[in-house]
């Protein structure tokens, strides 16, 4: 089913000329906004119209320090009145990214997540639970407008609550969910072991925000009966809806009319053939309130070179292989080692050396710090020592959004940080 | 009037207890009373009382264990029915909280209270033997 089957399904050359003119039209936006001319003047590069799509990789990158610099809206290219909606990256302590959405921007974005969804058979028969967060991550009001924008009834349950969830589920025959992978294990468990399938109307879960295999897609599949599809997005790029698997299952497409969409070698940074893997650039090259181009992913994949059989010629990337920095993602909440840094250097209590350990808890994620303590200020009691940990703990959850375990060790018990050392181990594949 | 005892972080964990008293006796301190208290998260503490506190705590530090050293409370209870509790009587009657308490050789009993010399005093006074740094280490 298509949402908007002339755009879905438009010729590559037509493709090429809208992208162009979409381009164009943001360039010059960015050339008559000081702040954000500013940062092309910085780079060297003279804004002025593209004459091919080929011009693309002369444009310099752009990175989230480069949105962090432009705090808090260096890069907004229209007057602050036509803006409706904010978003922020999650952090306290660092300096956030923000994204801007004029009313279009809202309504295009919705659109788009209504196309993701019309393709996977959804309709406005559906309803659509959203176990997301809602708040700041646009897993959660995303997709509940695209959802109410194709006509299905939302249920906005957030996240958590296991026991309500399954009540929904079941109380209001939910039909599709938005789930991240670790949690959709955890609540099948729970459906499994009480035997609440056959009760249930479930079809179809999109599943985005962390990495999963394919091995735990078909365990959900088979588990649950249903359709598992793979969605993928960033707040940057305004959210979910970038990319979004078809019932072929293999590969997302990426909207091309929307966004403008580059493999790049990691170390060059010189655009790649389809089909190699290197790291993803995307451009949001349709909005009005903040049009970013060239922005570095840090996800690693490759672009599916042949056409897909489902009709339509947007290109297809595939599951993300892999970061080029050290974010990891837990939860489905991104999280850099240096937020957790930034926290643990605070307290005096706490020695130089830590490690981050990621593991499963049944199919629950969780995040482990080993920290040690600091000898000068051991005072000596077990007292203090609850106190820390417990200071640790909450001035974490306050910066990373998951409540951590914190483990206090000897110093000279963690291997010595030399230089950037790894921090962090991730014994997730492990521990499943 | 006071004693030195060391209290030791310890991570939770197989062999650790063995270290401390095997570099101990290595280095020829001799442990007069010690107790270990258990966080349940992974960590605990030991508390010692040697006879020679400057070294154990230097040869504790040599091999890289974090101690705190803290003057603590030391008396003689009478090894009989009620010893006990007659001395916990005095601390009782004078509203003297005690935070932790172990006993050590030679029937001598360790207390954590927020005011040694007050303590100390007052035990004295009811005819009891307090036991300073000195006495501790010649024992």
């Amino acid at each position: 089913m298509f949402w908007d089957k002339p755009l879905e399904t438009i010729d590559c050359r037509s493709l090429q000329i809208l992208q162009l003119d979409r381009i164009n039209t943001a360039l010059e936006r960015i050339a008559a906004t000081p702040g954000y001319k500013s940062f092309y003047d910085s780079k060297k590069y003279k804004i002025k119209p593209l004459s091919s799509l080929e011009q693309m990789k002369d444009l310099p990158f752009t990175t989230k320090q480069d949105l962090r610099n432009s705090y808090p809206s260096g890069f907004l290219v229209t007057d602050m009145e036509k803006v409706v909606r904010m978003h922020s990256s999650s952090g306290t302590t660092g300096i956030p990214t923000v994204i801007y959405h004029t009313k279009n921007d809202i309504d295009n974005w919705s659109s788009l997540i209504a196309r993701c969804l019309c393709m996977i058979g959804m309709s406005d028969k559906d309803v659509f639970q959203n176990m997301m967060t809602y708040g700041m991550f646009t897993g959660g009001l995303g997709l509940h407008y695209g959802a109410e924008k194709l006509g299905a009834m939302v249920i906005p349950a957030g996240a958590g609550n296991t026991e309500r969830q399954l009540k929904f589920i079941k109380d209001f025959k939910t039909t599709v969910v938005h789930i991240t992978p670790s949690y959709a294990l955890h609540v099948s468990e729970i459906i499994e072991q009480r035997n609440l399938l056959d009760g249930l109307s479930l079809r179809i879960a999109l599943m985005g925000a962390e990495p999963y295999t394919e091995a735990t897609r078909l365990k959900l599949e088979e588990r649950l009966r249903i359709d598992v599809i793979n969605s993928y997005g960033l707040s940057e790029m305004n959210g979910p809806g970038v990319a979004f698997e078809c019932l072929e299952k293999e590969g997302m497409h990426v909207w091309e009319d929307n966004y403008y969409v580059e493999i790049v070698d990691t170390k060059t940074g010189m655009p790649l053939p389809d089909g190699e893997e290197g790291e993803l650039v995307l451009s949001a090259i349709n909005r009005e309130a903040m049009p970013i181009l060239r922005y570095r992913t840090h996800d690693l994949a490759f672009i599916y070179p042949e056409r897909c059989a489902c009709g339509r010629t947007h290109r297809k990337i595939s599951r993300i292989k892999g970061r080029t920095d050290d974010m990891f993602i837990i939860g489905g909440v991104n999280i850099f080692p240096s937020q957790i840094e930034e926290v643990l250097m605070k307290l005096p209590q706490v020695g130089s050396n830590y490690v981050i350990i990621l593991s499963k808890k049944g199919s629950l994620d969780k995040l482990s710090v080993r920290i040690e303590v600091n000898p000068d200020l051991f005072a000596g009691d077990l007292r203090h020592l609850t106190q820390l940990k417990e200071t640790i703990t909450r001035k974490l959850r306050e910066e990373i959004l998951i409540n951590p375990t914190i483990e206090l060790v000897e110093p000279g018990s963690l291997p010595p940080s030399q230089g950037k050392a790894v921090r962090v181990i991730d014994n997730r594949d492990k521990t499943v | 009037m006071s004693i030195v005892e060391l209290a030791v972080f310890m991570e939770d964990k197989v062999g650790r207890l063995y270290e401390i008293t095997k570099l101990l006796a290595d280095k020829g301190i001799n442990i007069r009373g010690f107790a270990v208290s258990d966080s349940g998260t992974g960590f605990g503490i030991l508390r010692v009382i040697t006879n020679d506190s400057k070294n154990t705590i230097n040869a504790l530090k040599e091999r890289g264990f974090v101690v705190h050293e803290k003057k603590v409370l030391c008396v003689r209870v009478p090894d009989e029915v009620g010893g006990i509790a007659k001395t916990l009587s005095i601390f009782q009657s004078h509203d003297i909280n005690v935070h932790e308490m172990y006993a050590i050789v030679n029937s001598l009993i360790v207390f954590h209270v927020d005011n040694i010399e007050d303590a100390a005093y007052l035990l004295k006074h009811e005819g009891m033997e307090v036991i300073n740094q000195k006495a501790i280490e010649q024992i």
